[in-house]
Parts: structure tokens; sequence; C-alpha cells
């Protein structure tokens, strides 16, 4: 904001920049005020505000009243009054609902809070759903979010820091963390990744994560976003990092490791046994949600003494007369998956289920009947659909989406061969990210016994002193990431 | 850029490289489920039997119930890969023989030795290995024929039976490929393997009138076949294949009707566990063999006019046990030595023992055989009696 004219003249010559300059606006309001002399002198005022964002009565009655009234402006004004040095600056706080005063004996232009923005009140989480533990979710509300992050975790270890993002629009992102959870060197870096970010008007956390990530573009996610307070304490209070930002009803959480994707809001507050169950079972999904496509249509085309006889002849009685070849039907009817999955979520809330029973009934049972599809290709991508879904990250399922297609294509060429070979482009992608310098697969790779229990489930806490953050031994290695980063 | 481009050389060169490009759809091929094989004037006479599944429309043409249609495709070659070949002249797809469930010998062909058509059956790489093996009195080509009334695809009677047989009966054991392979190969034992035949079986309805259709071509399991090396010298009936079994203790859920003191009546005695060894052992300069049986089975059934049971003591049960036992290994025995094959591998077992001294009796072993002293030692146990302990009287 440095290169906007200044503002740090007398009264009337910052009436004369601002007049024409940021005046133009609609619903501008400039207002002169005459205050009562002090020691002889004649004094008078000027305000500028937006009409539109700006809480009126409190103007009237905790700026202007008192202010006619001979004390200083801002002084009946829980916000702390900040000076605006440029002409940016002025603009930036005048559309946040602020209200600039500059009074006729003073070089300095103040600028008041007395925005009253209406928000959504606090609702229950949409896409994170719960059957136990809290159901609040976070809100546009910047302030309002980071209430409840306080007042679910009172500590004094709790450190909220902002950092504001973007040039000639700045937003602000708050980034709340434990104290001694994270390194220095992970904070470093997301302060200053937040920093680097020089998109304005920055309207989602989601618009961040390519700036925040190690790697810019992966395909599985390598930061966790929430809307539920609860789960962002739980992590926080483990060593992670969250980065809100205002207007985003969401929070990121950061290192998000690859095992952290298969906990679901639940896992927090459900007996252990269960939750050890429901994480393999989604570890299962995710892994069924991957590879089922391409191991029919492999079974199908190349490797036809892999199943037992009988399923065989199951299948081929099916198949006789099946028009399009398994690779050709298992592509169309996956991307048709997709298209009515895309469609339900397109679609208002009232005409959704109408897809889903055209979609999925009417055009499942017609394709069978029609004799366009077999009834096991249909089974297999709604098993494999039904998987996806049972993720608890929409993010991994969409992962699993893109490497269903590519297996799929690979399964169609090769057979079990090329399967097995996407299968190791997806290994070697896995084991090669990192999220703030955390390897993305630990605790698995590298191996730690006592985190992967506790990822699992098995263990009632995470181990000793560390949280669930990743272990002493996890941010050596993050260190030495960030080592190497600085000799390259 | 120049590391994805070796990445994707990389990547394009294992794919293209492999030569894996042989893709067969499931509807270019037909499967074949058993394989006869038999002799006709010097050349293979080889039946396939093929497999499709009904046609949908056609009636019971669901996708998991009604019989498959099923048809024999028959090829004269000298080998088998030829016939093969020449059945795929009568078969509008591809013939894939990886679902062949079962290999039938026909009798002549197995007189003659079975080896050659191993060749091709192990070196296959479409057979499976656990592919079980049959013989059949007859010829396979006639065998083929079975439509088990029970079964969805002929190939499974035998599979059915196999289990059946080896397992509940507990009668012959039932061979695998590789197993027949391994066998054959080994010293001093021989091979058996389970005879099935073909029955043409009336099924009347419930109006007494018999009942069209294919049902009644029925598989019936008629004992085993008894080889030397490779070629079936002989028959044993279904009572005596057992001895076999209890030899290397893998009689399980078998029903052993031991004779009471009134030769007509019986106690049939289920077994839970068997284990078994056959031992050959040289005692001064002279070859003796040995045949240890421990038998656990419960009492079932009882027709017996004495008391088998007194109180807790079931020694008079475990007696008539082991008697039956001893029996049923004394009549195997008798034939073993009477055909001269060494099913029970006592040579196997003196081989392992003292390889120069079966070296030396390896030409004349099947006179050996039938000269040398043979003890049999049964153990019985009889842990239950049912839910009676006492015969069971109407009076």
């Amino acid at each position: 904001m440095g290169h906007s004219p200044r503002l740090d003249a007398d009264l009337e010559s910052t009436r004369q920049l601002i007049h024409e300059t940021i005046s133009q606006q609609a619903g501008f309001v400039t207002r002169e005020l005459s205050l009562p002399p002090q020691s002889g002198v004649a004094r008078w005022a000027v305000l500028w505000y937006l009409q539109a964002q700006v809480d009126v009565k409190r103007l009237e009655t905790h700026v202007l009243l008192p202010m006619l009234e001979g004390r200083e402006p801002g002084s009946l004004v829980g916000r702390p009054a900040m000076t605006i040095r440029d002409l940016d600056s002025a603009s930036w706080a005048v559309n946040r609902g602020h209200v600039l005063v500059q009074t006729s004996d003073s070089n300095q232009v103040l600028s008041l809070d007395l925005s009253n923005f209406p928000f959504r009140s606090v609702d229950v989480p949409k896409t994170e759903g719960s059957v136990s533990g809290p159901s609040e979710s976070f809100t546009e509300s910047l302030p309002n979010n980071l209430s409840q992050i306080r007042r679910r975790f009172p500590s004094p270890d709790l450190r909220v820091e902002n950092v504001f993002i973007g040039d000639r629009a700045p937003i602000e992102a708050v980034i709340a963390y434990k104290m001694g959870g994270p390194t220095r060197k992970m904070l470093k870096t997301i302060r200053e990744r937040l920093h680097a970010v020089k998109q304005d008007a920055v309207q989602d956390v989601g618009q961040l994560t390519e700036a925040l990530s190690d790697i810019p573009v992966t395909l599985f996610p390598t930061i966790l976003t929430t809307e539920r307070p609860d789960v962002v304490i739980q992590y926080v209070t483990g060593g992670r990092i969250a980065v809100f930002l205002e207007n985003s009803p969401r929070a990121l959480i950061m290192p998000a490791l690859f095992m952290d994707f298969f906990v679901s809001p639940d896992d927090f507050y459900e007996a252990r046994p269960f939750v050890t169950f429901l994480r393999t079972l989604r570890f299962l999904a995710f892994n069924m949600a991957i590879p089922l496509p391409a191991i029919y249509v492999s079974v199908t085309t190349y490797h036809l003494q892999a199943l037992p006889t009988l399923l065989t002849l199951n299948l081929l009685q099916q198949r006789q007369g099946a028009p399009l070849p398994p690779p050709v039907e298992a592509l169309v009817m996956s991307l048709l998956f997709e298209i009515l999955r895309e469609a339900s979520v397109r679609l208002p809330r009232a005409i959704g289920p109408t897809v889903s029973i055209v979609g999925g009934l009417v055009i499942g049972e017609a394709a069978i009947r029609s004799g366009l599809t077999a009834p096991t290709m249909v089974l297999v991508v709604t098993a494999t659909a039904v998987a996806a879904f049972s993720l608890p990250s929409p993010t991994l399922a969409n992962t699993a989406t893109y490497y269903r297609f590519g297996l799929l294509l690979l399964a169609s060429t090769f057979g079990f061969f090329g399967l097995l070979l996407g299968y190791l482009v997806v290994l070697a992608n896995l084991s090669s990210m990192s999220s703030l310098g955390v390897p993305y697969t630990a605790p698995l790779f590298p191996f730690q016994l006592e985190q992967m229990l506790y990822a699992l489930g098995l263990r009632p806490r995470p181990p000793k002193g560390a949280g669930n953050r990743p272990s002493p031994s996890l941010t050596r290695e993050a260190e030495r990431f960030y080592e190497g980063d600085a000799g390259s | 850029m120049t590391r994805s481009f070796r990445l994707a050389v990389v990547l394009l060169a294992s794919l293209l490289l492999s030569g894996c490009w042989s893709r067969r759809e499931l509807t270019d091929v037909s499967f074949v489920g058993l394989i006869g094989v038999d002799l006709e004037d010097d050349q293979y006479l080889v039946t396939f039997n093929v497999i499709a599944p009904k046609q949908a429309g056609q009636e019971g043409g669901g996708a998991s119930q009604g019989r498959a249609d099923v048809w024999s495709v028959t090829a004269t070659a000298f080998s088998l890969d030829e016939a093969v070949g020449k059945a795929n002249q009568l078969v509008s797809r591809d013939i894939t023989l990886a679902h062949v469930r079962a290999i039938v010998f026909g009798e002549t062909f197995a007189r003659k030795g079975i080896a050659p058509a191993l060749d091709f059956l192990l070196r296959s790489v479409e057979v499976r290995p656990t592919a079980w093996v049959t013989v059949t009195t007859g010829s396979a080509n006639n065998f083929l024929e079975i439509r088990p009334r029970q079964e969805r695809v002929p190939a499974e009677g035998p599979i059915g039976f196999n289990d059946l047989v080896q397992a509940r009966s507990g009668i012959t054991p039932a061979r695998r490929l590789i197993e027949v392979a391994n066998i054959l190969q080994e010293e001093g034992i021989d091979l058996t393997l389970p005879l099935f035949r073909r029955a043409d079986m009336k099924h009347p309805n419930p109006d007494g009138e018999e009942e069209a259709g294919s049902g009644a071509r029925e598989l019936i399991y008629g004992g085993a076949g008894i080889f030397r090396g490779d070629r079936l010298v002989g028959w044993l009936s279904a009572d005596q294949a057992r001895g076999a079994l209890w030899s290397v203790g893998r009689v399980s859920r078998a029903a052993l009707a031991a004779p009471c003191e009134d030769p007509e009546k019986r106690a049939v005695f289920r077994v839970r566990s068997s284990e078994g060894s056959v031992r050959t052992t040289v005692r001064d300069q002279k070859i003796e063999g040995e045949i240890r049986v421990k038998v656990v089975a419960d009492l079932n059934e009882s027709a017996c006019s004495e008391q088998i049971v007194r109180g807790g003591d079931l020694s008079r049960a475990e007696e008539m046990l082991a008697k039956q036992v001893r029996t049923e290994l004394t009549e195997t025995l008798a034939l073993l030595r009477e055909t001269g094959s060494d099913y029970l591998g006592f040579g196997q077992s003196l081989y392992r023992r003292a390889p120069s001294i079966f070296r030396a009796h390896e030409k004349k072993w099947p006179e050996t055989l039938a000269e040398m002293p043979v003890r049999i030692v049964v153990e019985a146990q009889v842990p239950r009696t049912g839910q009676m302990k006492q015969r069971y009287r109407a009076e």
C-alpha cells in the first residue's frame, strides 16, 4: 500500500484529496461538524464514511454526540481507533465500515470501526455431520470463528496471529496454534507463504491451499479443511496449525497427513474399538474406490482364469450380446455416474432426489434391460461410488476418482500389469509428498509404531508429549526437508 | 522436462515391451470344463466338454439359475495341443483351458500310460495345476456325456465328488494334476486315481413316470484305479480303496461298519480323525513293512445284540473299531501284493531309509512286496457314543 498518496497533511488538503478520489463513490458521505472551541480557537471536524457500511445509530450516539460535547473522536468506540496514513488504506477502511475523522487542529486521519455487518448465525455443520460430538460450525464472521476457538480452548498456550493477504484489497487471515506445538520453522514457512499471496479479494480458504502446499498441484490433499471448531481444537491441541480467513466459514489445518483424511469428526467422541473398525473400513473403501472398475475390466478382458468357474460363467452369461467391450462399457458407466453426481450437486435440494431416482434407478435398470451393459458392470460402478462416498474427506474422494480413471485406462490396455504399474505410480506420488515438510505417508513411512497405533485408534492418547502432532523424529524429518530446501 | 520425459520413456517401455497384448474378452472364448483323453488307433481322442451359459431369453435363462448349455467336441490327433487346434475348427470361439476342473483318462489310454498327456497339461499356461485328475472305466468320451442333475455344469460333478469322496466318506485320495505329476516322479510309491463312472439312472417323478431331459446321465463314484508307474493296472472297489487313505492319515468323517458277534449285524463308527504312517525297515537283511494307524471315531449306530459299551468302559467298542480298520488294511495289502502296485509307498519309505537296499530290490520290487511281512498296528479310540450309551430297545 506504499505508493498511494499520503494522508498526513492538514484537514483542508485531506478533504481536497478525498473529494477528488474516493468520495466519488455512491453512498459516500462527507460530513462537517463544528466542535466546541478550545482555548478560544474555533474547531471543526470532517467525517467520511459509506452510508451502508456503517451502523448509523452508533455513529450518532458514540461518535457525533461525544464530539459535539468536546471529547476526543473515538473515545466512546470500543474498537480502538487507527491512524490512516494513505489513500488506499482510507478506501479500504471505508469499505469495511470504518468512519474516517480528521479534526482541524490535527494532521492525523483517524479511522473508527463502526461496522455492523449482518452475519449468518452459527449453524449445524453441513458437510461434516456427526452423530455424537458438538454440532456447531464456523460462519463467515472471522471474530465469531475466533471466539468459538478461544471459548473451546481457553488456554494461555493458544496463540492467534493475523496476517493481511493481498495488495490493494487486503483480507485478514489468522493463524492459530498451540505454543510448543508446531516448530518455529513450520510457523515461519506458513507466515511466508501467506505473505507471498498477491491475489486480491481472496474469498475463501480454499483459494489459499495451492499457495500453502509444499507442492502446488497435487492430486492428494495435503491440507485438511474443516468447518467444525471442535475439530480445529482437536488438531490445534495436537500441535497443528489452523488458518482462518475473513468471510470464510472453513479453516485449514496443516500439516495434514494421509492418515488424517480417514478421520471423521465422530472418531474423537466414539468408543475406540469402534473407531479402529471404522477407520479400517474407510481405508478399505478407499482402496476399493480406486481400482474396482479396473480390476473388473482386466478380469473380463485379460485374466479369464482369475475367477472361479461358476462366477466366470455368470459373467459370461451377462456379457452375451453386450455390444460394447468391457473397457468402453466401464468408461461409459463411470462417466455417466460422475455426470449423475455432478447433476445432483447442482440441483436444488427439492429436485435432487429426482435425479437420483431417474439417474440411479431408471437409467441403471434400463441400461441393463436394453442390453447396453451387464448387471455386474452396474454393480461394480455403484459399489465404487458408494465406497467413495464413505470417505470422510470429499477431496480424497476426488483423488480416488482421478486415479480410478487412470487405472481404468491402464487396465484396459494392459490388464493387471497396467493396474500394478498404475498403483506403483500412485505409491510413488504418495511417498514423494509432504505437508509442511512432514512426510505425507507418516506414520506409516517412516514407520512409527506408537503414532501408527494412535492413528488406527488402538492407542487412547498420542505418544507422550507429542499430541497427534508429528512426533519428534518426524519433526526432524521436516527439519531435514527445510535444510534441503535452503540448500537447493 | 527431461525428468518427466525420462519417466515417460520408462513407463512406456515397461508397458510396451512387456508383451501383454493378449487381450481376449470373455465373449471371445469358449470355456472347457472337462477334458477326456482316450486312445484311438495310436492317436489321442480328446473330448472337450464345452460350456456356454444359457442365452438371455431362453428358458430358465436368469443370471444365476439354470443349467449351462454343454456339449462335447471331439478331436483326434497325435498330440494334445493339435487336438485343441482341431477342436477349435468345430467351435466358433477360441477354446480356453483356463477353467478345466478335471481331466478324465479313459481306461485304454490309462493302461498304455498317462505320462505322455501330462507333458502338455503341465506345460500349458492355461490348465491349472490344481485341476483334478480321474480315471473312468470304458472311454472318457462316453463319460463326458454325463449331465449331473444337481450341477449347473457337469465339470462340477467330479469336484463335488472329490470333496465328498475324500473328506466325507474317506475312500480314496483325490488327486490334483500337480500331485499326480509329483507322485509319478517319486521313487517307490505308486499312484491311485479316483474312478468315476457314468451311470444312466432313472429319475421317476412323483407320478412314477420317468422324467425327460438330461438329468438321467449321472456321475457315480466307483472306487479307484491303481497304477504301476504311469500305467493303470487294476481297480479297487469303493470299499477296498479306503486302505490307501488309512496309511496316510487322510481318513476323516468316514463311516466304518464293523460286524458284531452276529456277523450280519453292524456297529457303525464315524471317524473324527486319523493318523497313519507306512514304514519299511531292514532287519537282519530282511525287509519288513509296518503300517501304523491311529484312529479316533465316535459310535454312531449299533445294531449289535451284545453290549458294546458297559458303563464308562469303551474298550469293547475300541476293539471292534481297531479290528475293522485292520481288516480293511489287510484287504488292501492283499490287493497291493496281487497287483504289484505299491500305492501305499513301502518302497518310498525304504528308499528314504536305505536307498542302496531299495536300488538293489528295485527291479523286482513287486516280488519283494509279495514276500515281505507287513505288521499292522492299529490304535483306536472311541471318545463318544452319541446321545445314548445303551443300545435302544423297544420293549
